[in-house]
């Protein structure tokens, strides 16, 4: 996901992410590639080990 | 994505091997396929969607689901393994700097069809290119179909046009919505919600929350959990009530321009209309009179109350000051001060025990406390103040009790005239005034019951978020000491943080979709041209309401007939594919979202359309999407439908499906004339089967 850069020219949504803490705008970024790769994969065992090793090393 | 050939081996009717090569090209993107009803269009229909997803995609309309090979290579089979059902489709997927091909093959043998059917196997070639290809097999190869044409949005793309008006009405609004998540990439944001929030996540960081802390701080975070999921519960049915409330408010004003649109009723209405204004503004006045009352009772009403107490205090401080105890005229200090310094002002010494030490000490009994002095000065000083007061709030009370009474009057003067105009125009003779009159009853009282469901859940969800609040503060308190405790809860609150965000994403992003998806749908409604007058909008429910003029500036819904559904839904299908097709250029959160083009596939199109629509969407059904297919009967097919195709020169390719049989069906013709062309289409035959055969007509 991009950093937005230009507040006028920004959606609603991509406001919404930048004015997100810094550790949340990052956790949602990481989570949103590692969720890109799994797209269409039914079993999501990995995705959710992905995401948990992202929150801890977010909030140590 | 463009299909570009479709091969059939004993599936269903069509015995031994079967091709179809579809139309692809920008100006000749139509491909037609003629068949009598009961001749193998729904099977074929069929046939793309098993090969792309297997047995669960079939539709309802087919009969005998499980039996998918051929009926005469079952009978005659005496090798179960080996005879097999295949369904083979090539496609093309544009990709950055060219295009790359793939070819699926889904197979059943007549083994698997009698021991489990949903049973396939699947494999899939993927030409890349640089012209290496890759070969994927099963789960691999269904994932990467899912991920080029998922199957939400199959319903979409490839359906029965019969069987589609209902698309985007009420009942439907939740598949709409997905379609458009899935077809426009929102579904990334939807499942990292999901798998945030799941069990294996987040359950997993709530169970270290709880193993770091102990028992009582335990039952703290297991009663804020409960309270979130309360919260989510009561969110949801607020986000309901919100809707609903809108949606019935639509409701009323169209009936209100309908109403105003009516020779009968538009005078009662307008002026309903000006007293509606009225009531709204003086809701608002009594509103803001009621907030300046508390406003003035929480900061002056003491003042009101306290008129005795101040001039007791009045009278008191008058008499010391009478009596001439403030301001004190010897300090208690100073006399303190020359006894400790045991020397008088008069140059005598003090030692304790002298006349002299006596005298100075007795002076004490008189002497005044300069901390008193000031306390009464600043009492007298607040006196004043308060007294001020009270007139001034006398009068602003008056005012404001006035102004409140004048707005309640006002506010029954007119619910008393709308009662009285309601009453009126539910007695009008008109049926139709009647009948718009009590809908409108109807539909304000749900307005005003969703209106009142919103505030309970709105009070519901503050309680419990005070509640949550003072839960954190409680927690935080009882197991910051623990610094894995502390850290669990860290992750969780980053763990609900980033969910919400994402929540939110969803939300503006889907609005902003709904939006572009709108006007779309009105261009291609244009484009039809079937009802010059009217117009179709996507509410936010993602239901389609058809609506017109009824007189200047009147806006009317429309109920419309089964075949304006099915047009609304194929307008609705046409503006979702155009929108795919250009969502590179949609502003978005997500990055890399690209382009993607989508075939349409429909059996009988023009199934439910009079004469007067037939010609429109003939006309419009090349544009509809880069390649469309077309499965037609001969009724349907015919006149003005066959005109406007040949005339737009976008058919790239015909079949006409040939039916095989010992005996012809009764309502089956032999043959069929195709522009001015006789073919034959029945065959008697021991050997039950169709036959897919390609056309040429010049």
């Amino acid at each position: 996901m991009p950093e937005p850069s230009n507040s006028q020219s920004l959606t609603r949504s991509q406001r919404a992410f930048k004015s997100a803490r810094t550790e949340v705008r990052a956790l949602v970024r990481d989570v949103l590639v590692e969720e890109r790769r799994v797209r269409h994969m039914k079993r999501r065992d990995d995705i959710f080990s992905k995401i948990l090793q992202l929150v801890r090393t977010s909030a140590r | 994505m463009k299909l570009q050939r479709l091969t059939l081996e004993n599936f269903r009717q069509f015995y031994g091997r079967q091709e179809i090569i579809f139309a692809t090209a920008k100006g000749k993107n139509v491909t037609v396929i003629h068949a009598e009803n009961g001749f193998g269009k729904t099977a074929l229909l069929n046939a793309l969607l098993w090969g792309f997803y297997g047995s669960k995609s079939l539709t309802s309309d087919l009969e005998k689901k499980d039996n998918l090979l051929t009926d005469c290579v079952r009978e005659q089979s005496k090798t179960p393994e080996d005879d097999v059902a295949l369904v083979r489709i090539t496609f093309e997927q544009e990709v950055d700097n060219g295009v790359e091909l793939y070819t699926l093959t889904r197979k059943l043998s007549l083994l698997q069809e009698r021991s489990d059917p949903s049973k396939t196997t699947l494999d899939l070639d993927h030409q890349q290119i640089d012209g290496q290809t890759l070969t994927f097999s099963g789960g691999e190869a269904q994932k990467l179909i899912d991920s080029l044409l998922p199957s939400a949005v199959a319903p979409f793309l490839f359906f029965d046009g019969e069987g589609i008006d209902h698309l985007a009405m009420e009942k439907n609004a939740d598949k709409v919505r997905e379609a458009v998540h899935q077809m426009l990439g929102l579904e990334l944001l939807l499942k990292a919600i999901n798998d945030l929030t799941h069990q294996s996540v987040r359950g997993v960081i709530q169970k270290e929350l709880r193993d770091n802390t102990d028992s009582e701080t335990q039952l703290l975070i297991d009663r804020r959990e409960k309270l979130l999921q309360e919260c989510v519960e009561i969110k949801r049915r607020l986000d309901q009530a919100r809707l609903n409330e809108e949606a019935c408010a639509r409701e009323v004003a169209a009936i209100d321009a309908n109403l105003r649109a009516n020779q009968e009723a538009r005078e009662l209405q307008e002026r309903r209309g000006q007293l509606e204004d009225e009531q709204i503004r003086v809701q608002d006045q009594l509103q803001e009179a009621t907030r300046r009352l508390a406003a003035l009772i929480a900061d002056d009403g003491y003042a009101m109350l306290s008129e005795d107490i101040i001039a007791r205090a009045r009278q008191i401080v008058d008499r010391m000051r009478a009596e001439g105890k403030i301001p004190a005229r010897i300090l208690n200090d100073f006399i303190e001060d020359l006894l400790r310094s045991e020397k008088c002002i008069c140059g005598c010494e003090l030692k304790e025990g002298t006349s002299h030490y006596i005298s100075v000490r007795n002076l004490l009994t008189i002497a005044g406390d300069q901390h008193f002095n000031n306390s009464v000065g600043a009492l007298d000083n607040a006196l004043g103040v308060m007294s001020g007061a009270i007139p001034r709030a006398r009068a602003s009370l008056k005012q404001l009790s006035n102004d409140r009474a004048s707005s309640r009057v006002r506010l029954m003067q007119i619910n008393e005239e709308l009662a009285d105009i309601h009453t009126k125009l539910d007695g009008k003779d008109d049926a139709h005034v009647h009948q718009l009159e009590t809908k409108r009853a109807e539909h304000l009282e749900n307005q005003r019951r969703h209106h009142g469901d919103q505030r309970v859940h709105e009070r519901d969800l503050e309680q419990r978020n005070s509640l949550i609040e003072g839960l954190d503060r409680e927690i935080s308190q009882s197991k910051q000491k623990e610094e894995s405790a502390a850290r669990a809860q860290s992750r969780l609150n980053l763990l609900d943080e980033s969910t919400s965000l994402l929540k939110e994403m969803l939300a503006f992003e889907t609005e902003d979709l709904r939006k572009e998806l709108g006007g779309e749908i009105t261009k291609h409604f244009d484009r039809v041209k079937i009802k010059p007058d009217h117009w179709l909008e996507l509410t936010p429910e993602f239901t389609l309401q058809l609506k017109k003029w009824s007189a200047p500036k009147v806006e009317t819904i429309v109920a419309p007939s089964k075949g304006e559904r099915q047009v609304m839904a194929l307008v609705f299908i046409a503006s979702l594919v155009a929108l795919a097709k250009r969502r590179s250029d949609i502003p978005t959160v997500l990055k890399g979202l690209d382009g993607v083009e989508y075939p349409v596939v429909m059996d009988s199109p023009f199934g439910a359309f009079g004469v007067d629509f037939r010609s429109g969407v003939a006309k419009w059904i090349p544009q509809l999407a880069s390649q469309v297919i077309m499965l037609v009967s001969s009724t349907q097919y015919r006149g003005e439908v066959d005109d406007a195709l040949s005339e737009s020169g976008r058919v790239g390719r015909r079949y006409l499906l040939v039916y095989n049989a010992p005996t012809k069906k009764e309502e089956a013709r032999e043959s069929i004339t195709i522009r001015g062309k006789k073919l034959k289409q029945f065959f008697e035959n021991d050997l039950e089967h169709t036959e897919i055969k390609e056309i040429e007509l010049n």
